[in-house]
Formats: structure tokens, sequence, C-alpha cells
């Protein structure tokens, strides 16, 4: 699909008005319409009006629409829809192209939360930790310590976990082909037995049967709207 | 030049902060499984590794999704104050970026770091532009060659 594109508000109003009516059209011109009463043959010298259109002096692009900035060349793009993922059992109630589209958008979610959460908590101790009586820029400090402190920590915690979930299910996807709760309960279980990995094996159990417990209620949660 | 790869602007703020956070987490669990594995002494590597990509790796991401998102809310926020979409809204928003995120070191700082981040961003609009017209002059359409020809009667 080719597009013209380019012309910009104000180049648009200094240019001339547009094609008038009472002046013929250029398109109407081309020998290519299916006009029936200007059949293309060769024994017919070509109509004098061709050559002024068609020679590439007298091809003015400004008196052509102004809507259509043809003075700025042509912009050839290759429009294609995005086309939504065709795995089986994908389709929730949020939109999805992929497992990237997954990975971006739920870490991204998961981030940005965490980080505001992490951001007010932060907040609210470092209002509650400065003296009442402290002068605002003490107290402006004391707060901003507190929310770069704890903002960005449960921001990166639960951003890693969705990163970890989202690799994980789409690697249960492409190896199964498919998608269903299964596989968000199981990369949910294994993200949850990493992020504890260091602390023994029943933290690990603990945490991987919580994160697959919230990765079972979330699919049901999608699939259910 | 509207770009057509990238969501519409508001959304498209969660998908920059996620996907610059999932580089930086995934780079630095790289760079710093690589640098604990080398920094720690024979026996200990592993461990080593394990507890620099623990450490470290989260705090990359932090900050690669922290400055990708910023930039996306100013690219955005630039977008909607221009109403037009070229180059300069990249570099603008990088200025703005570096500013911001070193605010907190003062007045200097933060003017050394956004003439940095413009500067930087300025170039990768630059060389992004060349290797766009690079790639795209074989398919540039022309007018067809009209000289002393009967033109489209043949």
């Amino acid at each position: 699909m080719v597009w013209p594109f380019g012309g910009s508000r104000k180049d648009a109003e200094s240019l001339p008005a547009p094609v008038t009516s009472n002046e013929p059209l250029v398109v109407d011109r081309a020998p290519t319409t299916s006009d029936s009463s200007m059949p293309p043959s060769e024994s017919k010298p070509p109509s004098p009006e061709l050559p002024t259109f068609l020679s590439a002096e007298s091809f003015d692009v400004s008196k052509l629409h102004p809507l259509a900035g043809l003075d700025k060349g042509l912009e050839a793009l290759d429009l294609e829809d995005d086309a939504l993922s065709d795995l089986p059992g994908s389709k929730g109630f949020l939109p999805s192209r992929g497992w990237s589209d997954d990975l971006c958008y739920g870490s991204g979610t998961m981030y940005m939360s965490g980080l505001a959460l992490g951001g007010a908590y932060g907040l609210a101790e470092g209002l509650r930790q400065s003296p009442t009586s402290a002068p605002a820029k003490l107290k402006l400090n004391s707060v901003l310590n507190a929310v770069t402190r704890r903002g960005p920590y449960l921001g990166n915690s639960a951003g890693i976990l969705a990163i970890s979930y989202n690799v994980f299910n789409g690697l249960f996807d492409v190896y199964r082909s498919y998608h269903d709760a299964y596989n968000s309960i199981g990369a949910g279980f294994i993200t949850g037995i990493l992020y504890r990995s260091t602390k023994g094996i029943k933290p690990m159990a603990i945490s991987g049967a919580l994160m697959g417990t919230a990765a079972g209620v979330w699919s049901y949660l999608t699939s259910a709207i | 030049m509207a770009d057509h790869t990238r969501d519409p602007c508001p959304i498209v703020i969660i998908n920059d902060f996620g996907g610059a956070f999932s580089m930086g987490v995934i780079g630095g669990t790289i760079w710093h499984g690589i640098k604990g594995f080398r920094n720690s002494p024979s026996g200990e590597r592993r461990s080593g590794a394990i507890a620099a990509i623990r450490s470290r790796a989260p705090v990359v991401g932090g900050n690669f999704g922290s400055w990708g998102g910023v930039f996306s809310i100013f690219d955005c926020a630039i977008k909607g104050i221009r109403r037009k979409e070229d180059p300069f809204n990249p570099i603008l928003a990088g200025f703005c970026t570096g500013g911001a995120l070193a605010m907190r070191g003062g007045f200097k700082h933060a003017r050394n770091s956004a003439i940095t981040c413009g500067c930087l961003l300025a170039v990768f609009e630059g060389v992004g532009i060349a290797m766009s017209s690079y790639m795209s002059r074989a398919s540039k359409p022309q007018l067809p060659d009209m000289e002393g020809g009967v033109p489209l009667a043949a």
C-alpha cells in the first residue's frame, strides 16, 4: 500500500488553492482511465494535452492538490496490519502479538507498578522519619532518599519476576505449540523457585507455590473475562 | 515521518519501560556473570558469578528501564506539544531525559548530562536516517523517461 505523506499544515497553506472544477483535473486526462471515447491506439496521434502533462519540464507538483503534499516526494510505506498471535489458546482479554509483546508489556507493567508502590511506601517512610520541625529542604532530601531506596528495589524485583515468568511462558508455548493455564502455572512455579534459589529448599518451594498460584489465578482471570 | 512499527503514544511508554528493563537485565546478567566469574577465586567462580548477577543485574535493568521509560514519556509529551514527528523529537527527549535523571547531582551535572544525551540521540538519529535512505534507494519511485517517444501509447 502506497500512501503519500509529508505535507504539513503550514506548507499546505502556502501552496496555491486546490484545482477548481472548471479547470479539468489532471487525472481525467490520463489515458489509463477506462474512458471509451479515447481508446489507446497507435494510429491516432496523442492528444495535445498529454505531453504537456507528462513531460518532466511542465510537471509542476504545486498544481496538484496541496493536501497530498507531493512536493515532498513520495514515501512508500509497507503497512502491514499487526496480526495477533495465532497460537491456540492464547486469545485472552489482553491482545498480544506474541511473546515479545508479553515480555515488554508484562515487565513494563510490573516494573512501573512496583516502582510506584515502592515509591509511595518510601514517600510515607521519608515523611515519617524526618522530624516535623525539620526545614523543608531536609524533609525533601529525606523523602527523596527513602523513595529512591524503596522504589527501585521493589520495581526491580517485580520486573525480574515478570521477565522470568514471561520467558518461561513463551518457551512453554513454543515447546507445546499451544497455550493453556498449565504453561502459566509452570512458568510461575519455575520463576518462584529461581527467585529463592539461593535460600534453600523450603523457601524455594514456598515461593514457587506462591508464584504458581498467582499465575494460575491470573490465567483464570484473563480467560474468564 | 510517522513511525508505524511502534504502538501509539500513551501505551508505548509501558512497552519502552519493559523492553529497556528486559534488555538491561539480560545484558546485565551476561556482563556481571562474566565479571563475577573472572573476579572470583577458583573454586568459588560459579557462586561468585551467581552472587554478582543477583546483586547487580536488576540494578542495571532498573537503570536501563528508567532511562528508556523516562525517554519515552518525554518523547510522547514532545510529540503531543509539537503535533509533529521528526528527528528533533528524540533529540529533545534525550536532552530532557539526561537532565531529569541527573537532577539530583546539581544543575551543572544535569546540564552536562542533558547535553551528552542530546548529542548521543542526535548521532543515533543521523545514523538511522542515513541507514534508511541507503536502504530505500533501490525502491524509490521514478518518473518514466518521456524523451521523444509517444507516451503511454505503446
